[in-house]
């Protein structure tokens, strides 16, 4: 049974006229202890509404209009919001988006995750002790715990992040964007840690990029969005060596291959649909160059092609470039 | 003349003096001071695009101010089209000021070779104003320069400026204001506000890293384009790797305010010589879960330009260094073709 299991989740934005925006529509996906999942797609495609939605963290404006969310069984859509809060950081945990520039400039690091654990109930007197256990598991000496923000470096602010993700030892972990604006090399030390930490902790690791490369590199699974639907998801085996809808297509030619430097690199003309003017049918038709007319009028069922890869496209991908 | 470099970087040292504590006053404890460039040569040619690869702190943004100059060098020489930049460079002209015939002259021939060299920032959603129009964003370099004063002429070249890169046609954009325009469109906007005024150098300053992946490359193309058609000499600074070679003709890749190798892209990149490179190209990752290659991961980060490590300064993070490396500062040594890493086991 995985671990976390999504399913057909939709999520709107209610605007002050009333007016309700589809961010999400119809995503499923699920991941397993010890496994990793990459969910890519350009800014705005919906990836961070999902993961709020989730978590229950949505802005006032976001609501859930159907789905489940199951953890270990439990459908987490039914909880109440007390119970709810039981939930977030001990069982899911979440490194939000520039986390690591959020934190609080006057107080020291470890008094940060020492805060993270008193609310979930560590035994009062411990938390120093564990803050400095969870700063060791993310490569930071515990004697830097006692400094403060500013004296971390950008790749130690972001371990720091990830050790108070992990305080209360969650079953799943998010980590939203988690080496965009790093430098490469810290980049890769990021990555290898969190692979490092999904492996000994057995973790069920679920990670949001526009980045390929990063999913390349670490994430057994691929979840593909655009405009608030999945495109694609399937093995990365399978969305990288043979990708079938149009956009995944699109996306891996216009990233760059430091092995291949003279393939052609091509952009996807055009920015993703606004939610108040999404296209009717295929929301990637009007920047598919193999769109058709039947594209245009019918929305994509997503279907299953071959055991655990699901394309949403009404095309043969053997015929489209 | 056509041989001779646009572009002459010699020996370019930048340091920048920390501001001492009271007690560093009290104690006489000497000025620290951050070596952000120490010691960086290099020549772009004419229609050349050489790629200043380097992590954050490496130096190379201060490397393109310098050229720019928008900074004046601590040491060294910075020659564009044989003229010294270093003897004019300066933050701010004095505009207006009530100046003397030579002080007048003076400023003239800055602007004259100021137009020569522009820039293309890394934010196109910082470095737009968003209260200005397309078509005041790209005509505010011509009032600087008083060129095109009649409003046809000025109109023609803001359009070939728009057109050429690629915001076309150009009266569909120019009423816009930054807010209207998608991420790749402003950085058009930037390029093309650069662009008119007709430069030989553009230094591009990570002018792709806040795009979305999917219209990087279309910047790149245009860049590349611009090379073709204008003979636009460009230094593109970055930190990826895989972008540089897909469009550069050298790369040099700097460390701790140095240049550690230098070379054809594609000889950097398929057989780099210096440590650094090797460790820098080892961690690119690759669009394809089936080539996860052995990694080269680099512990801790580049070291504060203050305390600049003795001998070569990569050796306390260098995976082969040995006693040698930390007594003796290598020099730039021939590996190939035009090509030279500074490692004494390169």
């Amino acid at each position: 049974m995985a671990t976390l299991a999504v399913r057909n989740l939709s999520v709107s934005y209610v605007t002050a006229s009333g007016v309700l925006l589809n961010a999400a529509e119809d995503v499923s996906f699920q991941v397993e202890q010890g496994k990793s999942l990459g969910i890519v797609g350009e800014s705005g495609c919906g990836k961070t509404t999902v993961m709020m939605a989730l978590l229950r963290l949505l802005p006032e404006a976001g609501r859930i209009i159907r789905g489940e969310v199951i953890l270990e069984g439990e459908e987490l859509l039914k909880y109440s919001e007390a119970d709810m809060c039981a939930v977030r950081w001990a069982q899911i945990a979440m490194v939000f988006q520039g986390a690591m520039n959020a934190l609080n400039p006057v107080r020291t690091i470890e008094s940060q995750i020492a805060e993270a654990l008193r609310i979930h109930g560590v035994e009062k007197g411990r938390e120093r002790e564990r803050a400095g256990e969870l700063l060791e598991l993310v490569g930071i000496s515990p004697t830097r715990g006692r400094q403060y923000p500013h004296q971390y470096s950008g790749g130690m602010r972001q371990r720091a992040v990830i050790a108070m993700a992990l305080a209360c030892q969650p079953r799943v972990l998010i980590a939203d964007e988690p080496t965009t604006a790093l430098d490469v090399m810290i980049q890769a030390q990021i990555l290898r840690l969190l692979v490092q930490l999904q492996k000994e902790l057995n973790l069920a690791l679920v990670i949001v990029t526009h980045d390929l490369g990063v999913v390349a590199e670490i994430c057994d699974d691929v979840l593909v969005m655009y405009a608030g639907r999945v495109a694609e998801i399937g093995t990365s085996d399978a969305i990288y060596n043979g990708p079938q809808h149009p956009y995944t297509r699109r996306l891996l030619q216009a990233f760059p291959d430091i092995e291949n430097p003279h393939a052609e690199l091509l952009s996807i003309p055009g920015v993703p649909p606004r939610l108040d003017d999404l296209p009717p049918g295929c929301r990637f038709a009007p920047r598919c160059h193999s769109c058709q007319d039947r594209c245009l009028r019918e929305t994509p069922l997503l279907i299953e092609r071959s055991p655990g890869h699901s394309v949403a496209c009404h095309l043969d991908y053997r015929k489209i470039g | 003349m056509i041989h001779q470099p646009i572009l002459q970087v010699i020996s370019l040292k930048k340091h920048f003096p920390c501001s001492r504590s009271f007690s560093d006053v009290i104690l006489r404890r000497p000025r620290k001071v951050v070596h952000a460039v120490d010691g960086v040569s290099f020549d772009l040619r004419r229609g050349e695009i050489l790629a200043l690869v380097g992590e954050s702190g490496s130096g190379k943004t201060t490397v393109g101010m310098n050229v720019l100059g928008l900074q004046r060098p601590t040491e060294g020489k910075i020659l564009f089209d044989q003229h010294d930049v270093t003897a004019w460079a300066s933050g701010k002209l004095a505009m207006g000021v009530k100046e003397d015939v030579t002080a007048l002259r003076r400023r003239d021939q800055v602007l004259a070779l100021r137009r020569r060299a522009q820039i293309i920032f890394q934010d196109p959603y910082e470095s737009l104003n968003p209260r200005q129009k397309v078509y005041e964003t790209v005509s505010e370099p011509l009032d600087i320069h008083g060129i095109g004063r009649a409003r046809d002429e000025r109109t023609a070249l803001i359009r070939k400026a728009l057109e050429g890169s690629g915001l076309a046609p150009a009266d569909h954009f120019w009423d816009r204001y930054p807010e209207g325009l998608s991420g790749g469109q402003r950085q058009r906007v930037v390029i093309a506000s650069a662009l008119v005024l007709e430069p030989e150098l553009l230094v591009a300053d990570e002018p792709v890293s806040m795009l979305d992946v999917s219209i990087r490359a279309e910047i790149l193309s245009l860049l590349n384009e611009l090379r073709a058609s204008r003979g636009i000499a460009i230094l593109y600074t970055t930190h990826d790797l895989a972008t540089a070679g897909m469009f550069t003709d050298r790369m040099a890749v700097m460390y701790l305010g140095r240049i550690v190798e230098l070379g054809p892209t594609a000889a950097v990149l398929t057989s780099p010589r210096h440590p650094y490179t090797q460790a820098l190209v080892s961690v690119v990752p690759a669009p394809d879960p089936r080539r996860r290659r052995e990694q080269v991961i680099l512990e801790g980060e580049v070291p504060n330009p203050i305390d600049v490590p003795t001998g070569c300064r990569f050796h306390p993070r260098c995976p082969i260094a040995q006693d040698v490396c930390s007594q003796i500062d290598p020099e730039f040594v021939q590996v190939g073709e035009g090509h030279q890493a500074a490692c004494l086991f390169a």
